[in-house]
């Protein structure tokens, strides 16, 4: 089993670190790092107890940028029901970009 | 490199080459980018503090200069000895002196931008960066100088003598981020600079001919995502577009569809170039906002 604490901001993921305990507030399995508090990130977050600097601090940050802008993996019902249609449902979407398709190269490779 | 930010701290060689050239080119992994950055951070904060305190007293011996001469004059009148000007005339090379550190801090200076918002936002996006692919880096830290000029022009004068606005391009900084899910985040900012310097008469009584500088900051940042993926498609709208300060489009890269998000921001200030800069938790939410747009297939099959 491995620690199931998330990290990450865009890709949010596990932190997959060998279990060293257990959140006694969700049962979620943590590592050393994420088990500091006696409780996960999220759960000493819930009770105000964390703060960017400590470990498994990132859940601050990550929960102030969700706030703003949304989750990375945040779906709308739009995004479901273009997913449920065939591939070729998406360019419509696509188009609605701006100024549409452009060849563009951020760097030279 | 200037003697006080120089023995107060030990910097790395390659700090001490970024802080010479005042650029940053090459490959680097996360934590050693971190750590250059973090040394040109403490420079840059140390050789501000610095310039100010040269300029701060550079003002104060001319004022003290300028009271002396005054009392210099008042003293030959009444006295009718000149030792009295000794004091301003001694005032002027010490004031020269530190009008000499003044300068040599301002020609070393680093824009603020690296260390208000690229440092940061490095900072938050740690996490999802692939360490085992070494980040791509270009900055260039100078700021407005000669070499970025891009034109001066005569504006229509209006109630003034003259008006000249010289603007400055400065594209300063691409950092391409691999992230640990094989997309490729591509992060740019330039700034032009606009300098306005206004020539007019003022004053009631002498109607001196003054002069007064404004300066004008526009940013761009774009933010890309270079899906790792040739069959990512995208929807806008679930990037949630401010249409007054954004622009979205797609873009054809590596075989791929990437989707790039352009945010706006114009800082003003007096005199010296605006400090502010971009906040980095806005170009950080451009690119969770891109990472929103993507249309997970995978994840609708499952």
């Amino acid at each position: 089993m491995s620690c199931q604490a998330k990290i990450g901001l865009l890709v949010l993921r596990p932190c997959g670190e060998p279990v060293a305990a257990i959140c006694p507030g969700c049962g979620l399995p943590l590592c050393a790092t994420h088990g500091i508090g006696g409780q996960c990130p999220d759960c000493r977050l819930a009770t105000g107890n964390l703060d960017e600097d400590d470990p498994g601090g990132d859940a601050v940050t990550r929960h102030q940028y969700y706030r703003q802008f949304g989750a990375a993996g945040y779906f709308t019902p739009q995004d479901r029901a273009s997913l449920r249609s065939d591939s070729s449902a998406a360019a419509p979407a696509a188009d609605a970009f701006a100024s549409g398709l452009s060849d563009y190269d951020p760097f030279e490779t | 490199m200037t003697r006080a930010t120089r023995t107060a701290f030990e910097f790395s060689p390659e700090a001490q080459a970024a802080i010479q050239a005042r650029s940053i080119s090459g490959s680097f992994e996360l934590r050693k980018l971190q750590k250059l950055l973090g040394e040109l951070s403490h420079f840059d904060e140390v050789n501000q503090r610095a310039a100010d305190r040269a300029k701060k007293r550079m003002i104060a011996v001319i004022v003290i200069a300028f009271a002396g001469l005054f009392i210099a004059v008042a003293a030959a009148a009444i006295f009718e000895e000149p030792v009295a000007f000794l004091l301003p005339a001694a005032a002027v090379p010490v004031a020269i002196y530190f009008g000499r550190i003044w300068s040599r801090h301002k020609k070393s200076d680093l824009i603020d931008d690296f260390r208000l918002c690229l440092r940061p936002g490095l900072k938050d996006l740690a996490a999802d960066l692939d360490p085992e692919t070494k980040i791509r880096v270009r900055l260039d830290l100078a700021g407005p100088v000669d070499r970025k000029k891009a034109g001066q022009r005569d504006l229509p004068p209006g109630r003034y003598m003259k008006l000249t606005e010289t603007t400055f391009q400065d594209p300063w900084c691409e950092v391409r981020l691999p992230l640990v899910d094989g997309n490729t985040a591509v992060l740019e900012f330039d700034t032009t600079w606009k300098k306005l310097e206004r020539k007019y008469r003022g004053g009631r009584r002498n109607n001196k001919i003054k002069y007064k500088t404004k300066w004008r900051k526009e940013c761009r940042a774009a933010a890309t995502l270079v899906p790792a993926s040739v069959s990512t498609a995208w929807n806008q709208s679930a990037l949630r577009l401010d249409a007054n300060n954004e622009r979205a489009r797609l873009v054809e890269k590596e075989g791929a569809t990437a989707a790039r998000l352009e945010r706006f921001w114009v800082f003003k200030g007096a005199s010296d170039p605006p400090t502010a800069a971009p906040p980095s938790r806005e170009v950080v939410g451009m690119l969770l906002r891109l990472y929103s747009a993507i249309e997970r297939r995978t994840e609708a099959a499952s």
